[in-house]
């Protein structure tokens, strides 16, 4: 085995497979959509080459609510990187401590990953409804009227109400993940920790959240990277609206691809996402390596 | 050793012999002149209770019978998904043989990429003779037809009677009538009317519906196809009565937050007096979730005093099939698609666009003969203005509609000026 792996050829042929779907289903379409994000076309006959046209209509005139979207997009991240992951940390550390009925809590808490999306969307649009959703009715019932909402019909609340249903499902995605690498702490450092007097929060906070760490990273890289191309729950629950209230960069690109046949504009919101989501994804590394390079100091 | 190394070779030779086999398997099928098979994709799935979808659905069981040497394998998607999948389908070079579309500016991009097949070489003298005139003219570019219309649809207000007796309103006939049955139902409580700005395109209804009785129908169209400019009087008026509906409280609340469907569940429920929207309507207030059924009656629009022409009607004739310019079998494919056009209107025999037989008429619904009744001296329609405008020009109008409808348009003439600003 060492012998075939010493010869470069046969690691370029052994790689060749991968490297070719990857190529196919990845670099390609990228390439062409940042070829088509300098084109004025329609999606159907031939386009027509504009350059950075496209770039400068949208980024330069903020056309078809476009910064007002990734605003959007960046309230999803703060949510998710403030309120999901901390929410799932605290749900793993608590499971992970042994408590009664871990097993059961743990599959409760990770239903929502497992259910549909259009599911979820479509559950929570009920809830909301105007008229006889359960939100209204239970403040009605608490003599709460004064609290009644259009939720998804009003510019003011209609954002928080697409993303709580939004960060909510993931949790328990998150929440299994620290749980795993929570469970595969060595028991002996632990045992050692609660020799020397450490409570469970010490324990917590001074040992397995450290020692987690790289999951951490990967949890909060994918929390990122999901919150800034979030398109399903939007999509369903208001379609970007009111108003283009809950607009994000992918309903945005939507929009434009599909509703206005505006490929080339609406590929060039794809290449934003796409590089957006590259930007984040190495300033994260780069953070978490230094936190990790100060950690060993 | 010896063995297992003939085993080897032995299964390797097998795998590659049934892999072979399987190969040929398929070719001797496509070869072996089986049924011609058509592929239709449509929105008139089973769960679509809109009129068009039943008809069509009787005239494809029909086809069926009809061509007995052709498979006719029918796709449907709802509708709002439909508008996605067929343009997907066309950019991707996989349009299928027959294909619903709206005329005007949603299939213009179609014929315009060569992806759609003129049928006057498959219309012979016979058929023309009974389509009624204009029914295909929106499906008309540089001359040729590119599409087949069965039937067309007229603007309605839909009135549930039972409320209207319960709360002593008048069905009414003019504005002014409008806005005090409005007044009079948001006192009692009720939702005057429904409209779902979720989807965007019921707000348009109203405006569209002012400007054709404001402007008459051939200066509406002429709006529409950009030949004279938006920011006129007409717009701006039909704009402003909108606009002091929504400011009366005239629509349902939340209306930003709900879709078509949603919207017109709650009529249907029988807990909202009105609901104005396309003939279509008529068979959903017979359905089975329907508890409205027999107590609604269909009427013109209220009509503004400037009216001009008060049998000027929002409406027209644009849903049609068209068939894919490069479809395996064209004659075959043109033949069966204009037998569903044909039979689409023969089953449904009301607001159609074909001649149909005297018996076909008898099982149109009560509310489409009130609404066949007080059309029957139309003298022109104008549809709908996401229909007629091209995609682009389409979004940002349904988007200032519902700006209108949310209550960030500050006038009528601020509405008719922005609209041509942005797409004039």
């Amino acid at each position: 085995m060492n012998r075939i792996l010493s010869s470069k050829k046969n690691i370029l042929v052994f790689m060749l497979p991968a490297s070719l779907i990857f190529l196919s289903v990845m670099i390609i379409p990228i390439v062409a959509t940042t070829y088509y994000s300098t084109l004025d076309w329609d999606g159907i006959g031939r386009g027509t080459f504009v350059g950075l046209e496209n770039y400068f209509k949208i980024m330069g005139k903020n056309a078809y609510n476009f910064w007002p979207s990734v605003g959007h997009s960046f309230i999803v991240l703060l949510l998710s990187v403030l309120v999901q992951e901390p929410i799932a940390m605290v749900l793993a550390l608590i499971l992970g401590k042994g408590i009664k009925g871990e097993s059961f809590f743990r599959t409760t808490f990770f239903i929502p990953m497992v259910v549909s999306t259009v599911v979820i969307a479509q559950l929570f649009i009920k809830v909301y409804h105007p008229q006889y959703g359960l939100l209204n009715v239970f403040l009605d019932t608490l003599g709460l009227d004064f609290l009644r909402q259009e939720w998804l019909a009003d510019k003011g609340t209609a954002l928080w109400a697409v993303f709580i249903p939004l960060i909510w499902q993931y949790i328990g995605y998150h929440m299994l993940l620290y749980y795993g690498a929570i469970k595969s702490v060595s028991t002996e450092v632990v045992e050692a920790a609660k020799i020397d007097g450490a409570n469970y929060f010490q324990i917590s906070t001074r040992i397995l959240i450290p020692l987690i760490t790289p999951v951490i990273e990967t949890c909060v890289v994918i929390a990122v990277v999901g919150s800034l191309k979030t398109f399903d729950f939007v999509y369903i629950m208001t379609n970007g609206g009111p108003l283009g209230a809950t607009d994000v960069p992918s309903t945005v690109m939507y929009d434009l691809l599909i509703k206005r046949n505006l490929y080339g504009q609406g590929s060039m919101v794809a290449v934003f996402i796409v590089a957006e989501c590259l930007l984040f994804t190495v300033v994260l590394q780069t953070v978490f390596k230094k936190l990790r390079n100060t950690g060993g100091e | 050793m010896m063995k297992k190394s003939i085993w080897k070779k032995a299964v390797a030779v097998g795998a590659a012999a049934a892999m072979t086999i399987s190969v040929g398997g398929s070719l001797v099928w496509a070869e072996g002149g089986d049924k011609k098979t058509i592929n239709i994709f449509t929105l008139y799935s089973e769960s679509n209770s809109d009129a068009g979808a039943a008809y069509f659905r009787e005239a494809l069981a029909e086809a069926q019978e009809a061509f007995p040497d052709y498979e006719l394998v029918h796709e449907t998607a709802d509708v709002e998904t439909y508008k996605t999948k067929i343009k997907a389908m066309v950019a991707a070079d996989e349009v299928p043989d027959i294909f619903f579309a709206w005329g005007a500016g949603f299939v213009k991009p179609f014929v315009d990429a060569g992806k759609v097949m003129a049928l006057d070489e498959y219309m012979d003298e016979e058929t023309n003779s009974r389509l009624l005139a204009g029914a295909n003219d929106e499906f008309l570019f540089d001359g040729k037809t590119y599409g087949l219309t069965s039937y067309k649809w007229i603007g309605a207000l839909y009135c549930n009677t039972e409320l209207f007796e319960k709360y002593e309103v008048k069905i009414p006939e003019t504005y002014e009538e409008l806005m005090t049955a409005c007044k009079t139902f948001r006192e009692a409580g009720l939702n005057p009317m429904v409209v779902g700005m979720k989807d965007k395109w019921p707000g348009q209804q109203y405006l569209n519906e002012f400007t054709v009785q404001l402007a008459g129908s051939e200066e509406t169209n002429k709006m529409a196809s950009k030949e004279t400019s938006f920011d006129n009087e007409y717009l701006a008026k039909a704009a402003q009565l909108t606009k002091d509906l929504v400011d009366a409280g005239a629509f349902n609340d939340g209306a930003l937050g709900l879709t078509r469907d949603e919207s017109e569940a709650a009529f249907l429920q029988g807990e909202v007096p009105m609901n104005f929207t396309g003939s279509w309507f008529s068979e959903l207030t017979s359905g089975e979730n329907s508890k409205v059924d027999g107590k609604v009656t269909a009427v013109r629009f209220p009509v503004v005093e400037e009216c001009k022409d008060v049998n000027n009607f929002f409406g027209g004739a644009i849903n049609g099939l068209c068939v894919a310019a490069d479809c395996e079998y064209p004659e075959e494919t043109a033949e069966v698609c204009k037998f569903l056009a044909e039979h689409s209107a023969i089953a449904d025999g009301g607001l159609v666009t074909w001649e149909v037989p005297e018996e076909a008429k008898a099982s149109v619904h009560s509310l489409n003969q009130e609404i066949i009744e007080f059309s029957k001296d139309a003298a022109g329609y104008s549809l709908a203005w996401d229909t007629l405008l091209e995609a682009a020009d389409a979004q940002e109008w349904l988007n200032l509609v519902a700006q209108l409808f949310g209550g960030e348009v500050e006038s009528g003439e601020a509405f008719a000026k922005t609209l041509q600003d942005t797409i004039g």
